[in-house]
């Protein structure tokens, strides 16, 4: 009973106070985007050739950037967690750095490694034809080095965390390293690899400074949705709000769905 | 198939040193307090840490030997281990725990599973075969982590503290389970605990281990009668004795002499523990409450530091011990004449 009394007590107030200051820094943005949409021609405006072909590329090269931080991320927080070697620190600082880096250096940086002259892209495009900057496949470069920083650090995290006797009994079991990881490892910090791979892939979603330096602003080739709202704003409003709108929408719908479903641990 | 290990583990402030033969088809037990090195042990025959000195041989494969550059990783070791938090897989129910090593050495999951079954029904876990880990009772738990080394076929079997987390009804019932099944198990078995109960009835050998070294081996009745060193006197150095119990009186196997015990409900063949130091001993006939009083004669007299271990005669050869002020002042000798006593609530007794 006294517990039960004890829940309905009264929060501080010291805590109420800031905590809806804080709420409302995150609730007033959005309520003005809402109060300034363009609600009388919202349907022709958001179905535009731009947006359409701007949510497409977004969707898709977000979605291929977040594929890509798993694929390369996980192994690099395997290797950060586990092995012990000269200059980890210093990889791992670099790994990190991309969360705190203005996207444009990012960008900068990787027009220097990739563009046409760069140190990796001038001897490929010679050799293959190849050239990543301009290019579909450039957005989900300069995506997935923003984006991977996330799933690196949160799968890092669990790792360090994982109780490695669990693998050991499993390699007592004659199961090789490899299989370990796959068949016990990954499924132990399953719910820290989904939040991970989540939130790398918002994160790429709302990439504009790295994609509009090293890929440029093609509509139907590297333009993506924030992109898109960028250019509106200048020119036209009312088109701007509307495709803020529709990221706002993407962006809602899939974390909410995934929050029950996959943040929380089972 | 044997295992001949000598193994050598140095850690800061600590320093393993041991040799261990245990021929095939018998278990040995290594029987010690905390800190004493057996999860070191454990974990230096399953290959999990590399020795820093010594060699272990598995039959005729050399699995450790850092003079010549050996080492052969946990996987490819045929070694089964139980270890002492079960360390279940919690993502995969009883079924797939169990043929987790079936399915890991090669075979397709079909077959993984119809190999788990096996060990599943032999261990009598049918019922829980859906259940998760977190699901199960302690005594079911252990069970899944001795189905789930068995059905790795392992040539050694390693069981550390296999009984330690198992309330005190289950283990009677396990202890005999797990009897059953190292009895089937062809190869060498090595049983890990700091209960010199379970040691002695699992184990045909029982080594002592104290601060990395083993100070004594030999037979449970060995160990027992000649206590080498005072933890093996205060530990190991319990009296056990075969009885029937009907309504709290025992009719010892061996011995002319009908002890009482507290217990009275648990009946049948039984063990019976006394501690030494649960034995008192008078000049005269001790009067009041204890109800198991005998007059009998001192065998030996051993001073073991703290304690003097006094060994009686008929008729019935139990082992006392008292400060050595208390054997000063009875004037004890082999020979001397003198009334022993224990009480009832003193005198345990387990199902045999």
């Amino acid at each position: 009973m006294t517990e039960r009394r004890g829940l309905r007590r009264r929060p501080p107030w010291l805590l109420v106070a800031p905590a809806a200051v804080g709420a409302a820094v995150f609730v007033v943005p959005f309520v003005a985007l809402l109060f300034r949409a363009p609600w009388s021609d919202l349907r022709e405006r958001i179905s535009s050739d731009v947006v359409i072909d701007a949510l497409r590329l977004s969707l898709l090269t977000s979605v291929l950037a977040a594929g890509l931080s798993v694929a390369l991320g996980v192994p690099l927080a395997w290797l950060l967690a586990r092995v012990d070697f000269p200059g980890r620190s210093l990889l791992r600082a670099l790994v990190t750095l991309p969360m705190v880096l203005p996207p444009v250096v990012g960008g900068a940086a990787l027009l220097f490694a990739f563009g046409r002259r760069g140190l990796v892209g001038g001897p490929v495009e010679e050799a293959t034809g190849f050239l990543l900057p301009f290019s579909l496949w450039g957005v989900v470069a300069a995506n997935t080095f923003v984006a991977m920083p996330f799933l690196v650090v949160t799968v890092e995290g669990a790792l360090a965390g994982v109780d490695r006797r669990h693998e050991q009994a499993a390699a007592t079991l004659g199961a090789s390293p490899l299989t370990v990881l796959r068949r016990v490892t990954l499924p132990m910090i399953a719910p820290s690899l989904r939040a991970g791979a989540v939130l790398a892939w918002a994160r790429a979603l709302g990439e504009f400074g790295a994609t509009i330096t090293f890929a440029g602003n093609l509509q139907g080739r590297t333009q993506t949705l924030p992109l898109a709202v960028f250019v509106s704003l200048e020119s036209d409003r009312d088109t701007a709000v509307a495709i803020s709108l529709v990221l706002v929408s993407v962006s809602l719908v899939v974390l909410v769905a995934l929050r029950d479903r996959w943040w929380t641990r089972p | 198939m044997s295992l001949d290990a000598h193994l050598v583990v140095r850690r800061e402030g600590f320093a393993l040193d041991l040799d261990l033969s245990i021929p095939a088809g018998t278990t040995a037990a290594l029987l010690g307090p905390n800190g004493a090195g057996k999860s070191t042990t454990v974990d230096a025959l399953a290959g999990i840490v590399p020795i820093d000195g010594g060699r272990i041989v598995l039959g005729s494969d050399v699995l450790d030997d850092p003079a010549s550059g050996v080492f052969v990783p946990p996987e490819r070791r045929r070694v089964g281990v139980v270890f002492q938090r079960l360390l279940l897989f919690d993502h995969l129910d009883v079924l797939d725990n169990v043929a987790f090593g079936p399915s890991v050495t090669g075979l397709r999951r079909g077959a993984a599973r119809a190999v788990a079954r096996r060990w599943i029904e032999l261990l009598d876990l049918d019922d829980l075969t859906d259940r998760r880990p977190s699901e199960l009772s302690g005594g079911q738990a252990q069970r899944v982590a001795l189905a789930r080394a068995l059905a790795t076929e392992p040539e050694l079997l390693l069981l550390d503290e296999p009984l330690a987390s198992i309330d005190v009804a289950t283990r009677t019932l396990l202890r005999r389970t797990l009897s059953d099944h190292l009895r089937d198990h062809d190869g060498p078995r090595l049983l890990i605990t700091h209960d010199p109960t379970d040691a002695f009835l699992l184990a045909d050998r029982v080594h002592v281990l104290e601060d990395g070294r083993i100070t004594q081996s030999g037979t449970a009745e060995e160990i027992r009668r000649r206590p080498a060193t005072a933890y093996v006197a205060a530990l190991a150095g319990a009296n056990l004795l075969g009885a029937h119990a009907a309504r709290g009186e025992l009719r010892l196997d061996r011995h002319d002499l009908v002890l009482v015990t507290s217990d009275a409900t648990t009946s049948g063949a039984v063990l019976v523990t006394i501690q030494p130091r649960s034995v008192a001993l008078h000049d005269e006939q001790p009067s009041g409450s204890p109800r198991n009083t005998w007059s009998t004669t001192v065998a030996a007299v051993e001073p073991l530091g703290e304690v003097t271990r006094v060994t009686l005669g008929d008729p019935l050869p139990l082992s006392a011990d008292i400060t050595p002020s208390a054997a000063t002042a009875l004037g004890l000798v082999p020979g001397s004449e003198i009334w022993a006593s224990v009480k009832a609530t003193e005198v345990d007794i387990a199902p045999a």
